[in-house]
């Protein structure tokens, strides 16, 4: 190997002292760009807003009867009112409360279980692997919707018996998304070379893979957030939800037998759910879009 | 070799995985490494070489405590670190360090070069925060780096200046041994000589020993100090790296020579080159004779029966074939030394 006509060491000097370019910037201008996951945000945006402000700058009870029973949108009320003759929009702005913070506690709750759960299979492998995984396959051949029911029969319907249950049998697919992840990058050298440099298991797992795994799962966790409220929505339809707390299901729920003379009562609140989980998959498709590097050079 | 100028001290290494049931009955079991013996003296480099699969890596990883090893026991001084558990191997990782073959997977992609640098000592609880990023700045400059490159990402950086960040993590904890698992097979010809160039140069100044792994003739004539030659699990020749590259004496080393020599020569010799066709055996199921009977053209029936031991044959040589010293080696670059 001739190497005496090179300069043994070069001073390299670093690229031009701009700032430093941090992944997580590119990132976000990409999210940001993206026009779908723009209107998701606002979408969002407005619903919280609404949930948050609307009872206060409305001014309506939702649990009074303030007009005539089943009168139609703008005849006395903005939305009209439901059988009892409640008034909907007061129904939809303080039952969003409870629908959002259901949804958003059990999607926490969902991914925190599946991540755990994951990252023990997927860091450990072999026989804690093979325990872990099922014990997540039972929870996956179980229908859902059915063992939900049955979880907030047996404990009375309230909010933390359905934030449970929602919790329960949601997190398995999380659990094998984040499993797989840790499998492939914990295979990669630098988690190899941390290990080398002295890394504990825990150090491994949550601030080397972790970190790396975090794009899919924040993706997912978008559309569990989703699922969560549609699924809440389902048990407060079926009656199973907490029937002293108002939510968009349980308008639904309480007025599905007028649907064919009142179509107001059980649409407008279905708008909501809608227009909610709609935003909500826009937001995880824009982040989806913006880690993935395959779809980034598509532009 | 129970010489106390030895760094590290191999013996018996045995690393097998276990790769689920066999279709007839038991385990399927591979043999990536079958009994390796070597020891590194202080300030000095030890090379391995072997095609692709032949288990040298697997001896870096098992050395570096990244694979269980099955049998055997690797010493750093008087410390068997093939025994240490937990807490213990994890105080011990200060001592010895590694360089992987690709710069741009072994770093982690989230984190500022200055603190790659500085994790072996973060998690190592070695010195304080200051002193911590004083090491790293002194390491940045002794690889060849600027001072300031430290706040910048990996992909900022190109592949040999990767390499040499890599080199300067390695070099963090002020380690007595470095194993190097292929650190220039993935840059381009002009920067594996600049690393090279580094590498030889930090070892003078820091006296350190390197276990160097490569399956790069030129590379490692140039680096090492002594050689072992790898196939299939198990060294077939060890010799200091003058004598191996003057008298080579196992069919598989001319083999290797023959692929690496440079094709200035007479363009009718390449053809009679001892050249091997065909692939390794399974190390799921060696053979239990030599090894590499079934590729060598030298081959008799003695060799398919009887595996070789390695047999010394003066000033540290050692070749594993029951022929060596008897056949003529088919290299007149070679045959001319001889």
């Amino acid at each position: 190997m001739n190497t005496d006509t090179l300069a043994p060491d070069s001073n390299l000097v670093p690229p031009p002292a701009a700032k430093p370019d941090h992944p997580l910037r590119e990132t976000l201008v990409i999210f940001l760009k993206n026009k779908a996951a723009a209107a998701g945000m606002i979408l969002l945006l407005i619903v919280l807003v609404g949930t948050i402000f609307g009872p206060a700058l409305y001014g309506v009870d939702a649990n009074e009867m303030v007009w005539i029973p089943l009168s139609p949108p703008g005849d006395g009320t903005p939305l009209g009112t439901d059988y009892l003759g409640r008034d909907i929009l007061a129904g939809i702005l303080v039952g969003g409360r409870v629908t959002l913070i259901v949804g958003a506690v059990s999607a926490v709750m969902t991914i925190v279980i599946g991540v755990v759960v994951g990252a023990f299979a997927g860091f450990f492998g072999g026989r804690v692997d093979a325990a872990l995984m099922k014990f997540t396959e039972f929870f996956q051949v179980l229908p859902s919707l059915l063992l939900a029911m049955v979880l907030v029969t047996i404990f009375a319907p309230s909010l933390t018996t359905i934030i449970f249950a929602i919790g329960v049998v949601g997190w398995a697919q999380i659990a094998r998304l984040t499993r797989a992840e840790f499998m492939r990058i914990g295979n990669l050298d630098y988690v190899k070379a941390a290990r080398a440099a002295g890394a504990r298991d825990s150090y491994l797992m949550f601030r080397v893979i972790l970190p790396g795994s975090l794009p899919p799962i924040i993706v997912s966790s978008a559309l569990v957030t989703g699922a969560s409220i549609l699924f809440e929505a389902g048990l407060s339809f079926l009656g199973l939800g907490d029937p002293n707390t108002l939510s968009w299901g349980l308008i639904i729920g309480q007025n599905q037998n007028y649907l064919l003379d009142a179509w107001w009562t059980v649409t407008c609140p279905g708008m909501a759910i809608f227009v909610t989980v709609l935003a909500i998959s826009l937001i995880g498709d824009g982040i989806n879009d913006a880690l993935n590097p395959r779809a980034r050079k598509r532009g | 070799m129970s010489d106390g100028n030895n760094i590290l001290r191999v013996n018996g290494l045995k690393v097998h995985f276990d790769t689920g049931r066999a279709p007839g009955g038991g385990r399927r079991i591979v043999h990536a490494v079958d009994g390796v013996n070597f020891s590194v003296k202080k300030g000095t480099c030890f090379g391995i070489v072997g095609e692709s699969g032949s288990g040298k890596s697997t001896i870096a990883q098992a050395i570096m405590r990244l694979v269980p090893i099955t049998e055997g026991s690797v010493f750093l001084k008087n410390l068997q670190i093939s025994g240490l558990q937990g807490e213990s191997l994890r105080d011990a990782r200060a001592r010895f360090q590694m360089v992987f073959q690709d710069p741009f997977s072994s770093l982690n992609p989230r984190k500022k070069a200055r603190a790659a640098i500085r994790e072996p000592l973060d998690l190592l609880g070695i010195g304080d925060a200051k002193g911590r990023d004083e090491v790293a700045e002194e390491m940045l400059t002794a690889v060849g780096l600027h001072r300031d490159a430290g706040r910048l990402f990996p992909h900022q950086f190109s592949g040999g200046q990767r390499q040499r960040l890599c080199i300067a993590r390695a070099l963090a904890s002020r380690p007595d041994l470095i194993v190097c698992d292929e650190p220039v097979s993935a840059l381009d010809v002009a920067i594996q000589a600049q690393i090279l160039n580094l590498l030889r140069k930090l070892q003078q100044d820091m006296g350190l020993s390197y276990v160097f792994i490569s399956h790069d003739l030129a590379v490692v004539q140039y680096i090492c100090d002594e050689v072992g030659v790898m196939y299939l699990g198990q060294f077939v020749e060890r010799a200091p790296v003058g004598k191996l590259f003057a008298e080579a004496k196992h069919p598989y080393t001319w083999s290797l020579m023959a692929a690496a020599l440079s094709p200035e020569a007479e363009r009718g010799a390449l053809a009679k080159r001892p050249l091997l066709g065909g692939e390794p055996p399974s190390p799921t199921n060696p053979p239990k004779g030599c090894r590499f009977a079934a590729r060598c053209p030298f081959a008799t029936e003695k060799c398919k029966a009887e595996p070789p031991a390695l047999r010394d044959f003066g000033g540290g040589h050692r070749v594993a074939c029951h022929f060596a010293g008897e056949l003529e080696p088919p290299i007149p670059e070679l045959k001319s030394a001889a």
